[in-house]
């Protein structure tokens, strides 16, 4: 039996953690609380994870929830200040960056109002790069269920911003 | 449907454009969502997790005991870094007790996982082993008492010193008091080598485990040491 050690799981995975807590709570240091959270709730699960379990999906599953909590802490806001923040810092005109800041912020909420497991899934797929198997795990469902998820997430989207013929960019 | 690796053609079809997304939908998603942790900020984040978790009381105990040795009775507990307890006790029942009494970690009885400790400790006191190889965790002891047993375990074997001049070694030249109670709370004696320390004359002093300084006596024979290198420097 190969033997998994807690503290390779914490340098093996910590990175790719940290981006999804990024990428689900848009705020860093909210991200780095979380993370710190999630490694001690999941350390005093590893005793009883079974030998042969998914870590990775596991562990993601445990980050989940932790942001979960963390979000239900928080007060809903319509953009994240840090993606805003980003924006005025590159260079474009401030007109662009009106216009972008709008889209963005449209863009933000479309993907923040999805069930929770729909938006989750999503971004486990589309940008951890992780295979549904592993999605799965990370959602506590079978891998058809968390294919289903990412593709009601991606049919939401895809209506809400299709581009319309000869409406420009407008919805 | 071919899938190569981390990418979802549909998804990523549709992010392209491929199913004509509104302009800047898919950069805006980007701008939100795919933005990595930089290196200098998972080392941050890292570094916050391991000393959190180093704060952490362990929350397994592997147990397991080695009714017969030549210093009496011995019960071991092992943590996933490490030796972690190791006490001289005639009933595993209250070891177990201490050890319920110090945290809420679960314990497991698991003579297999300790086998590696028991049989090290096994050769080290037949005299077919001059030192052990193994993790110790000391997790839940002060900076000093850390300092204090990492001091201890660098004594060689062979040698023997005094309280004072481990208390110079670690940089509290007044604290030999304090090193001694320090010693007296080792988590893993014969392991980390506490019996080694001498009182300042080169009395033999106090041992708590076991037969008290009649073990630190056989110990020390054990290792061949000479007494009298108690106040050089090693």
């Amino acid at each position: 039996m190969v033997e998994i050690s807690f503290d390779g799981l914490v340098e093996a995975h910590a990175g790719e953690l940290l981006g999804f807590l990024q990428r689900m709570l848009q705020d860093r240091q909210e991200a780095e609380d979380v993370l710190q959270e999630s490694f001690l709730r999941a350390y005093r699960a590893f005793p009883r994870l079974n030998a042969d379990a998914h870590h990775r999906g596991w562990l993601y599953r445990i980050a989940i929830n932790t942001a979960r909590t963390q979000l239900g802490r928080r007060r809903p806001e319509s953009l994240p200040p840090e993606a805003l923040d980003d924006l005025a810092g590159e260079e474009n005109t401030p007109e662009d960056q009106h216009m972008q800041g709008d889209l963005m912020a449209a863009v933000y909420q479309a993907v923040e109002a999805l069930p929770q497991q729909q938006r989750a899934a999503l971004l486990l797929r589309m940008f951890q790069g992780l295979e549904y198997d592993v999605v799965a795990e990370a959602l506590g469902c079978n891998s058809e269920t968390a294919r289903a998820h990412v593709y009601q997430a991606v049919r939401k989207l895809r209506s809400r911003f299709a581009a319309e013929p000869g409406h420009g960019r407008s919805r | 449907m071919s899938q190569v690796r981390g990418t979802d053609p549909v998804l990523e079809g549709w992010m392209a454009g491929g199913v004509q997304a509104r302009d800047g939908v898919r950069s805006a998603l980007d701008h939100l969502y795919r933005g990595e942790a930089t290196a200098e900020e998972i080392q941050r984040a890292l570094g916050r997790v391991r000393a959190a978790l180093e704060a952490e009381p362990p929350s397994v105990y592997y147990v397991a005991q080695m009714g017969r040795s030549p210093v009496g009775p011995l019960c071991v507990a092992i943590t996933e870094r490490g030796l972690a307890r190791l006490e001289f006790c005639e009933r595993q029942a209250d070891f177990l007790d201490r050890l319920r009494q110090a945290g809420r970690a679960e314990i497991l009885h698991a003579p297999e996982r300790a086998r590696p400790v028991l049989d090290q400790l096994r050769e080290y006191l037949a005299g077919e082993r001059r030192a052990f190889d193994l993790a110790v965790d000391l997790r839940g002891r002060t900076d000093f008492q850390r300092q204090v047993l990492e001091g201890a375990a660098r004594i060689p074997r062979g040698r023997v010193t005094s309280y004072g001049e481990l208390a110079r070694r670690i940089g509290r030249p007044r604290a030999a008091r304090a090193v001694g109670q320090a010693l007296g709370s080792n988590p893993v004696p014969i392991v980390i080598p506490c019996h080694r320390v001498l009182g300042g004359d080169g009395s033999l002093h106090g041992y708590s485990g076991g037969g008290g300084t009649r073990t630190k006596a056989w110990l020390l024979r054990l290792e061949e040491a000479r007494l009298s290198s108690y106040s050089e420097p090693y």
